[in-house]
């Protein structure tokens, strides 16, 4: 299944494992070449907004959590969690207007995952119920060759998940393509030894990145 | 294939190197404006720059610095008349490679308002993020854009700085990569210590920027000064990057001003007034 | 117990290893991997030993080592009683820790030289970017295996030299354009050393992490 075809099976795209994006922390994210920053609130509220900030253009992603804002690092501009702007340190006393605001995209979070969309779905995320989360995994490859190698080796994937058993080990992925060349595997424990998994985990990404193009 | 250039830019001078950099006879490679040019040294100190089609390109040497250009300058380099003060010292910083266009490290030099978020505890401090009003104009006259009357508070102001103070500077951008700031010199309040920024823009998206300082401060030690310098520019750097798009757009809708942003405001409209496209964002069709 | 080296001919560093088993009067089998132009340090099995896949490699035991530094440490701390070779005076020690780390920093540009002088494509070498970038995905696996484990560092049991030595490299890898995106542990890491009372920073290091 190509990324499109999937995205038409799942409007949610993974885009982190939880537990890497703590609360008061900002880490950057792409979904097939569209830059965002995934972050949450002092409180752990989740967030996902444009990676560029309004006033002049750095990524927000470099910028820190400041309770509940997170803090452009340019100039400090303050962006709240519904988008809007709360400070601008250059002129403490100005109120900023409502229309000044970061776009931003409908998150969630499931069963360890979090997820991204780009219009409010109709429908939650996939569910992983009952499983792990184990790590995140970067492969230098289309996601529609990896997607391609995941059905001929373990059968067709359901949208952006997949499922694989290999000796004791049971794991769920998640696919993201980050840009066209590269794709990161949210990959979860079902069942076995963590550390073996990683290792199975991480030879199936050594076969993927070995995989032919799609032709 | 690149368009050509425009002559704004293309008459314009721009730095190459420093003069130091340049052993004699050994000829040095430069990109410049997307063209690759060529420098050299005779034993004399006489510097000529050649175009990759064989062309003499003009060649001025001044501020330590190595400057030509692509086209015919209408006028010399811009001049800064401290040079002369027999207490001046000058300190080349060297070249540091951004991947951004030159347009925006003129638009950074040019911002007091990151200096408290990007050079915290030196040329600013979060407690007094505030940029009072300054003046800006665009003087048709001499072709430059100034800001005036600028203030800040920072708490080390220089390499030569005691503790803090509110520092007073004059922005000056003498051409579209070259700019030039005038601030309170920490030894003598009355005068001010000039900071160089002149920006060999590479490619659209990839520059060079070489600093060169003409201070009165004359017992902090030059690597000290030097170090300072970079250390800032540094901080300035990651910003740099990592601004989206990296080339500057022109367009008012692009980007959202405020009143701390007066020069960017006048540095964009001087820019598209005068016809630049290098280096500036051209939203797709 | 055998000692085991995955060897090649023609490689600086295994002459390296080869050179200081002699010396010790050591016996050791050799196990060939055909760099050139087989590739074998690109496949799965040779990267199971060597994460990097740098050569050579020592097994002994339980203990298996793929970097030069590491193997001419472990093989002097215990196999060279008369402690020659790493030296247990504190000033001669310190010395030849300078000496060793110069040999294999700026000396090595020699063997990159020699590389390049003597195979087409420089040999095993590659651009910077590709082999910091393959480097930072040895070093996120460990520390998911680290974080598997309880452990927040490279070595468990707290804060070494190790993550001293890597923190610059992984801090300021913005600098040439790696964001960090793809190690999500590795910017945990950060965060984690950034905490360490006595931090100091430096120009470039992200305000992020
Ligand atoms: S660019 Fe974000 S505050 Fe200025
Ligand atoms: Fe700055």
């Amino acid at each position: 299944m190509t990324p499109s075809a999937a995205a038409a099976a799942s409007p949610w795209w993974p885009v982190a494992l939880a537990v890497d994006v703590p609360a008061g922390v900002a880490v950057p994210a792409s979904l097939d070449g569209d830059d965002v920053v995934v972050w949450r609130t002092a409180k752990g509220e989740l967030r996902i907004f444009a990676d560029r900030c309004p006033h002049r253009g750095m990524r927000l992603s470099f910028g820190f959590v400041r309770d509940e804002t997170l803090v452009c690092l340019y100039h400090g501009w303050r962006w709240r969690a519904d988008g809007g702007c709360a400070l601008i340190p250059a002129h403490p006393d100005l109120a900023p207007p409502p229309s000044l605001c970061v776009p931003s995209y409908p998150a969630a979070e499931a069963d360890g995952l979090i997820w991204m969309a780009a219009t409010i779905p109709g429908r939650p995320p996939p569910a992983m119920t009952g499983c792990t989360p184990l790590a995140s995994l970067v492969v230098d490859r289309p996601a529609a060759v990896i997607a391609a190698a995941i059905a001929a080796a373990w059968g067709a994937m359901d949208g952006v998940c997949a499922r694989l058993a290999e000796g004791d080990v049971v794991l769920r992925m998640a696919i993201q393509p980050v840009h066209a060349e590269r794709t990161m595997l949210h990959v979860l424990l079902a069942e076995g030894d963590p550390l073996v998994a990683i290792g199975v985990a991480e030879a199936w990404r050594d076969r993927f990145e070995a995989a032919e193009p799609v032709p | 294939m690149s368009l050509p250039l425009e002559p704004a830019v293309r008459d314009d001078w721009h730095v190459l190197c420093r003069l130091a950099d340049l052993a004699a006879h050994v000829p040095a490679g430069f990109r410049l404006l997307a063209h690759d040019v060529w420098a050299t040294r005779d034993a004399k100190g006489a510097v000529s720059v050649r175009s990759a089609d064989g062309r003499a390109l003009p060649v001025t040497l001044a501020y330590g610095h190595v400057f030509t250009s692509l086209g015919a300058p209408a006028r010399p380099l811009f001049a800064i008349d401290e040079v002369a003060e027999p207490d001046r010292r000058l300190a080349t910083c060297g070249a540091v490679r951004v991947r951004a266009s030159g347009l925006r490290l003129v638009e950074n030099f040019l911002d007091m308002a990151h200096f408290p978020f990007v050079h915290t505890d030196i040329l600013g401090v979060e407690e007094r993020p505030e940029v009072p009003r300054y003046d800006t104009e665009i003087r048709w006259d001499v072709d430059e854009v100034w800001a005036t009357n600028c203030r800040f508070w920072q708490p080390l102001a220089a390499a030569s700085s005691r503790g803090g103070q509110m520092s007073e500077y004059r922005y000056r951008v003498a051409s579209p990569f070259n700019v030039m700031l005038y601030k309170t010199a920490p030894p003598d309040p009355a005068r001010f210590d000039v900071i160089g920024l002149s920006i060999r823009a590479a490619e659209p998206d990839l520059s060079f920027a070489y600093a060169f300082l003409l201070l009165l401060d004359d017992a902090t030690p030059a690597t000290t000064l030097i170090h300072f310098q970079q250390t800032i520019f540094l901080q300035d750097r990651i910003i740099l990057e990592n601004q989206r798009p990296r080339l500057l757009p022109l367009s008012p809708k692009a980007e959202t001003p405020t009143r701390a942003d007066m020069s960017s405001v006048a540095y964009r409209r001087w820019l598209k007034a005068k016809g630049v496209r290098f280096g500036v964002f051209e939203a797709a069709p | 117990m055998t000692l085991v080296l995955h060897d090649w001919e023609l490689s600086a560093d295994a002459y390296r290893a080869r050179l200081l088993l002699g010396l010790l009067g050591l016996d050791y089998a050799k196990v060939p991997v055909d760099v050139i132009p087989g590739g074998e340090t690109e496949s799965p099995a040779f990267r199971k030993i060597s994460p990097s896949g740098t050569l050579p490699v020592l097994v002994d035991g339980d203990v298996v080592l793929s970097e030069i530094a590491a193997i001419l440490v472990h093989l002097a701390e215990t196999r060279d009683v008369a402690c020659t070779w790493l030296p247990c005076d504190r000033a001669r020690r310190a010395a030849c820790l300078q000496w060793l780390a110069f040999a294999l920093g700026p000396l090595r540009a020699s063997d990159a030289a020699r590389d390049t002088a003597m195979f087409e494509h420089g040999g095993p070498w590659r651009e910077p970017e590709v082999m910091a970038h393959r480097a930072l995905r040895v070093l996120e696996g460990r520390l998911i295996r680290q974080a598997l484990q309880g452990e927040p560092f490279l070595v468990e049991g707290g804060p070494t030299l190790a993550d001293v030595a890597a923190f610059p490299a992984v801090a300021l890898a913005v600098d040439w354009g790696e964001t960090l995106t793809a190690f999500p542990k590795a910017r945990l890491w950060t965060r984690t050393v950034r905490a360490l009372p006595g931090f100091v920073t430096t120009p470039g290091v992200p305000e992020f992490l």
